[in-house]
């Protein structure tokens, strides 16, 4: 009888060792399938438009589509000491640091969006403006050093990590990970919270595919958190069912938009007949 | 508070006037300059600009009787400008 190994780092040796590397292989090809798909339509995207803030999004999903790719790679070296752990470790930053330049895009969005208004009224001087210019100035400061924290958080964390101890300690690196995936469910949080607003304020509310893509994607990483407590396969396969749910859903808006094109044609062909 | 007016950016821009000509032509079968700039709200003077512009990026042509085309590149351009606008409104961006 084999004793489960308490600090468990890649989720996938929890299943059958016969299968677990077909299955990790499967559910890999099909997430880095998937995430470079979105990947190359934001690209096009920011190729065509020249828009910063949409450089986030196609940056983060390449980063995501890796991290899954390096995730099948510690499993397929899970009896190698060093490239393991090494594996793990590379595919924990790459995903803290993709969700974290996709929450970048939400974030510059949403600054141009608030550059839109006029200030002029702030002229009037008086005590009490003085205090709103103070609070304006220090919510400005919190706003720019937001993102800088963001991006800085997942290299930050496992660096410190690996400095503190170069020999990869397994029950230290199980412990980072659940970080780690504390601060995934906070961007995913703040990226859900932003794409919402966003859709409503546009009274867009019939498309909320993209904040159900990513409440799956917050469901895949909340799964792998009670794994991390429990070891628990059930919540394992949830995990991966919410990931693929939520890459599949956001494949399919974006094939949606192409579908689109064909609006403008019926419109001005309607506009022919009046 | 107040509102700054919209400006438009050059995309935009470059998409109404593409969608104004491709409008007229199909409409009208020709597109000439007095109608596109009914359908894109510029001024006669702007327009002109821009129509410099866009025959330099090949995205439209201009006859001798004063007409306007459009080329594929100019097709091309409206095609990737409402896939834009759509993927950033279904992204919520």
């Amino acid at each position: 009888m084999t004793v489960l190994d308490p600090n468990i780092l890649n989720p996938f040796t929890l299943l059958d060792p016969h299968i677990s590397h077909l299955i990790s292989l499967i559910i890999t090809i099909a997430s880095i399938s998937l995430s470079f798909i979105i990947s190359w339509h934001f690209f096009r995207s920011y190729r065509f438009s020249g828009f910063g803030y949409l450089l986030g999004l196609p940056v983060g999903f390449t980063f995501i589509a890796l991290s899954f790719l390096f995730e099948h790679l510690s499993l397929i070296y899970s009896n190698n000491d060093l490239a393991y752990p090494a594996f793990f470790w590379i595919q924990l930053a790459l995903q803290s640091e993709a969700l974290a330049l996709i929450a970048l895009s939400y974030r510059f969005k949403n600054n141009e969006d608030a550059g839109q208004y006029d200030n002029s009224d702030n002229l009037l001087v008086s005590t009490e403006s003085h205090q709103i210019k103070t609070s304006v100035k220090l919510r400005d400061v919190f706003s720019s050093s937001l993102p800088m924290v963001m991006v800085a958080i997942p290299f930050i964390v496992p660096i410190s990590e690996l400095v503190s101890d170069p020999d990869f300690n397994y029950p230290a690196l199980a412990d980072m990970s659940f970080f780690m995936r504390l601060y995934n469910m906070a961007i995913f949080g703040y990226i859900f919270s932003s794409s919402v607003l966003s859709l409503i304020k546009a009274a867009n509310i019939r498309l909320l595919y993209i904040p159900a893509a990513f409440a799956f994607l917050w469901l895949e990483q909340y799964s792998l958190t009670i794994t991390y407590f429990d070891n628990s396969i059930v919540a394992f396969i949830g995990s991966l069912i919410a990931r693929l749910a939520g890459l599949t859903l956001f494949v399919y808006v974006v094939y949606n938009v192409t579908s689109k094109q064909r609006r403008r044609k019926i419109e001005i062909e309607a506009r022919k007949k009046t | 508070m107040k509102l700054k007016q919209e400006r438009r950016h050059k995309l935009q821009l470059f998409n109404a006037i593409l969608c104004a000509i491709e409008e007229d032509i199909t409409i009208n079968k020709t597109a000439r300059p007095t109608r596109i700039q009914h359908y894109s709200r510029l001024s006669y003077d702007k327009m002109m600009n821009h129509f410099i512009e866009l025959e330099q990026k090949g995205m439209i042509y201009r006859t001798g009787d004063g007409l306007v085309s459009i080329t594929n590149k100019g097709k091309k351009f409206i095609k990737q400008y409402d896939e834009l606008i759509s993927l950033i409104e279904n992204v919520g961006l």
